[in-house]
């Protein structure tokens, strides 16, 4: 037999036990649970923690020492401005979706024209429901009459050694801003033991940008809001596509939702990387542990090289769409509820990204990436004789393997680049760039062809790794050293 | 036609070499249908690596290897059970899952596998640990689980690489009852070890291998033949110890008048009667010691060595 023949030809029955040990090895393990429901959690947990920080922040009770007798009071009405804006947003977007097109129109005219209160009262008359279940938050931030007139009797409220009454229960004063002019300059000082505390701060900082931006345009008779207001109503370059044709039949405007399917596009390939990356690592340590254990010789007994190793890649491919089943469920989710509430042109954006040329490639781009990624962990996975041969042997793979996602963020800015281009012919990219370039355009010949290089780089892979693991698992291996050695003898013909 | 059909393993001049090394050697052998075989040699002679070219792990550099008549691969898949040197099985697997795992390889069905595996675990003393983890187990418990797994399947042919290495005393004559019982029932087993006594015990055949090369194959009584012949004299004649010396490799006096001498290779006892004859040595007692594999063994490893001192004078 030739070191670098290969019999393909399985026993379907020894190469399903092989998949099945080895998904089922994985799958029965509380770490594989872990793993895969991690982004689960990480996104309850994401999605938690302003909530949680909104609920446990405490109320801060802050005094304004102003000796300049104007201050104080426009401080006051520019956190009502601000928590007016922002309140003012937040009814916007939490309403967005949840309320008839009519209802909502009407919400937003009394929001924009009432303000927001006005706007909760008038949400609580026709949809009780939706503003029970709002949470909307309330500012944290209470002005307090100064409890003394000047920094050193105020000293013992800051340090907690007294209190100020608020509603008739004692709390304590979080900080005190005392404005005064030395020597015609406006002084704020803002004086506190709560160090971490910044909001107040932030808040005055604002006030004083905006009173400056006042001051310079008020000799010529303007105002910072009308600049801000003019800004908002600015005009904006318009992008038309000559691809995209409007209802009257005449060139149609590009909009963000245009934009949907390169983001789903790069999303999409990133998501290949990191399952290939997932599946290939995890090829890797499945070898090494049947290595460390020393099981292969004795499967080796009854089992083809062939078998256990297109085994192998056939359960681990299994384990790592079972790792990625959170997402997909949570992807297929979040696309239904999309395609249900979403503005439709955004929906639209959303089919147009998931095209069948998408539906048909990707699942043929991670099976190739998979294939030709795998079966080189394999092969070194068989050459490491422990944990620490496997890692050394990895990194020159998770170097390579970094290098190629860069096709990532070039793809999604310039989707034409010569970069990009090359990068689909190129085995190690091929399948993220392929993918990436799909919302382009690009002749259906050169994904196709790219398609078939990763076909004709995975055969060779596939046959030089099968020959590398049955030297591998029956020496002992050697790490980098063996490698080396294997590649001499069989590259080189040097004995 | 007969004698062909009855061969379960040959093995026709076969050689490897590993970067240049050569491990194995222009080496021939065949094991007959119910024999059990004993494949001796010191550790590095050659045997694993002969083993797993009689198994098709690894191809002959030259030479050919048949196994049930056919070249070794899958057409053997489920006839042989093969216990290999280096122990192992997956820790996270309890005992009667992974002899369970490796009986549905060798092509049993996943409810007879279990059975199998769940009647030999009782059989062979491990049925409390039929669902402890293989990690939990102590390496000899582990080891006799392989076994298990080598013979669930009921195999034709079984292969042992180095069986007793790790097993306590009593466990080591436990496996020598297991290998007795599988060869009553008429199924061939070949085993490597470097401790004869087990060979002396069980094996019809013998092996020996030596720096990559065979240098005897036959029964345990051809073997012995080639064993230094050792003997207790016992004599009052004046100059009788010269004259004894002049016969031995070794040579002893635990007491007065009584000696005791392993006989320079070539030599047999009737080279000592004749020479106590020649000298009129008379003897009071002439007690030949039977021969031990182990004594065969290095003298055959050392005649394949030979050394330039070793030529034979007898006064």
């Amino acid at each position: 037999m030739s070191f670098f023949s290969f019999n393909p030809r399985l026993n379907i029955r020894r190469t399903y036990l092989v998949a099945k040990r080895d998904f089922v090895g994985y799958v029965k393990t509380w770490g594989f649970w872990l793993t895969a429901l991690s982004p689960l959690f990480g996104m309850v947990l994401a999605a938690l923690a302003p909530l949680l920080m909104m609920k446990s922040e405490p109320t801060r009770y802050v005094s304004i020492l102003d000796k300049t007798g104007y201050h104080a009071a426009a401080i006051m009405r520019f956190q009502q401005d601000s928590n007016r804006e922002i309140m003012t947003g937040l009814l916007r977007a939490s309403t967005k979706y949840a309320m008839l097109e009519d209802q909502r129109d009407a919400f937003y005219t009394v929001l924009d024209e009432q303000g927001p209160e006005a706007a909760k009262s008038y949400l609580r008359e026709i949809n009780p429901r939706l503003i029970k279940s709002m949470k909307l938050p309330q500012s944290k931030l209470k002005f307090v009459d100064l409890p003394a007139q000047n920094l050193n009797d105020l000293k013992p409220f800051l340090l907690g050694e007294k209190t100020i009454l608020v509603d008739g229960k004692a709390q304590r004063l979080a900080g005190v801003l005392r404005i005064y002019e030395k020597d015609g300059v406006l002084t704020p000082e803002y004086w506190t033991t709560k160090l971490s505390y910044i909001s107040f701060p932030a808040l005055v900082d604002g006030y004083f940008a905006n009173l400056a931006s006042d001051k310079y345009l008020k000799p010529a008779g303007l105002s910072y809001k009308q600049l801000r207001d003019v800004r908002k109503n600015a005009i904006e370059v318009e992008t038309f596509s000559p691809e995209k044709i409007g209802d009257g039949g005449d060139i149609a405007k590009v909009s963000m939702v245009d934009r949907i399917p390169f983001f789903t596009a790069a999303a999409l390939s990133g998501l290949l990387w990191f399952a290939v990356f997932t599946g290939a690592y995890m090829l890797l340590m499945s070898m090494v542990e049947e290595k460390i254990n020393k099981v292969l010789e004795m499967l080796l007994a009854t089992t083809r090289f062939s078998e256990i190793f297109v085994g192998k890649l056939i359960g681990i491919a299994a384990l790592t769409l079972a790792s990625f089943l959170p997402w997909i469920i949570m992807g297929a989710i979040g696309f239904f509820i999309t395609v249900q509430v979403a503005d439709p042109e955004i929906v639209a954006g959303l089919s147009q990204a998931v095209s069948p040329k998408m539906l048909f490639f990707l699942p043929v781009f991670f099976l190739l990436g998979y294939v030709f990624y795998g079966s080189m962990f394999i092969a070194l996975g068989a050459m490491a004789e422990s944990m620490q041969d496997a890692s050394t042997l990895m990194t020159p793979m998770v170097l390579l393997l970094t290098a190629c996602i860069m096709v990532v963020p070039i793809g999604f800015v310039f989707p034409d680049s010569s970069i990009l281009t090359a990068a689909q012919w190129f085995p190690f990219s091929a399948p993220f760039a392929a993918i990436i370039r799909l919302p382009n355009n690009p002749p259906l010949w050169e994904t196709i062809g790219s398609a078939l290089v990763l076909v004709a780089a995975s055969t060779l892979v596939v046959r030089l790794s099968a020959r590398m693991f049955k030297h591998g698992v029956l020496t002992g291996g050697g790490g980098m050293a063996g490698v080396k050695a294997w590649f001499a003898r069989v590259i080189f013909r040097k004995s | 036609m007969l004698e062909q059909a009855e061969t379960i393993l040959s093995l026709s001049d076969i050689s490897k070499s590993f970067a240049g090394k050569r491990a194995v050697h222009n080496i021939s052998f065949q094991v007959k249908k119910g024999q059990i075989v004993g494949f001796l040699g010191p550790n590095g002679s050659g045997k694993t690596t002969t083993l797993r070219m009689a198994l098709g792990l690894i191809d002959p550099d030259m030479g050919k290897v048949s196994l049930f008549g056919n070249p070794p691969g899958e057409r053997a898949f489920g006839r042989v059970g093969f216990l290999p040197e280096e122990r192992g099985l997956y820790r996270k697997i309890t005992a009667r899952e992974a002899i369970a795992y490796i009986a549905q390889l060798n092509g049993l069905g996943r409810k007879e596998a279990y059975r199998r595996a769940d009647a030999m675990l009782d059989r062979y003393g491990l049925g409390d640990a039929k669902r402890k983890k293989i990690k939990q187990m102590s390496k000899g418990m582990a080891q006799k689980v392989q076994l298990i797994a080598a013979i669930a399947h009921d195999p034709e042919f079984l292969i042992l690489d180095e069986p007793f290495s790790g097993l306590d005393p009593v466990n080591q004559k436990l496996l020598e009852d297991m290998v007795r019982e599988i060869a009553d029932k008429g199924r061939t087993i070949v085993f490597s070890t470097h401790v004869m006594e087990h060979a002396e015990r069980l094996c019809d055949k013998i092996i020996l291998m030596s720096s990559g090369k065979k240098i005897f194959d036959g029964n345990t009584e051809k073997a012995l033949a080639a064993a230094p012949q050792s003997l207790t004299v016992e004599t009052k004649t004046k100059g009788a110890e010269y004259v004894l010396r002049s016969v031995s490799k070794v040579f002893s006096n635990p007491r007065e008048y009584v000696y005791k001498m392993v006989l320079k290779d070539g030599l047999v006892q009737r080279d000592v009667l004749q020479a106590c004859e020649r000298n009129k040595v008379s003897l009071l007692l002439f007690e030949p010691e039977k021969p031990s594999l182990h004594e065969a063994f290095v003298a055959l490893v050392s005649q394949d060595t030979p050394n330039e001192n070793s030529s034979v004078r007898v006064v």
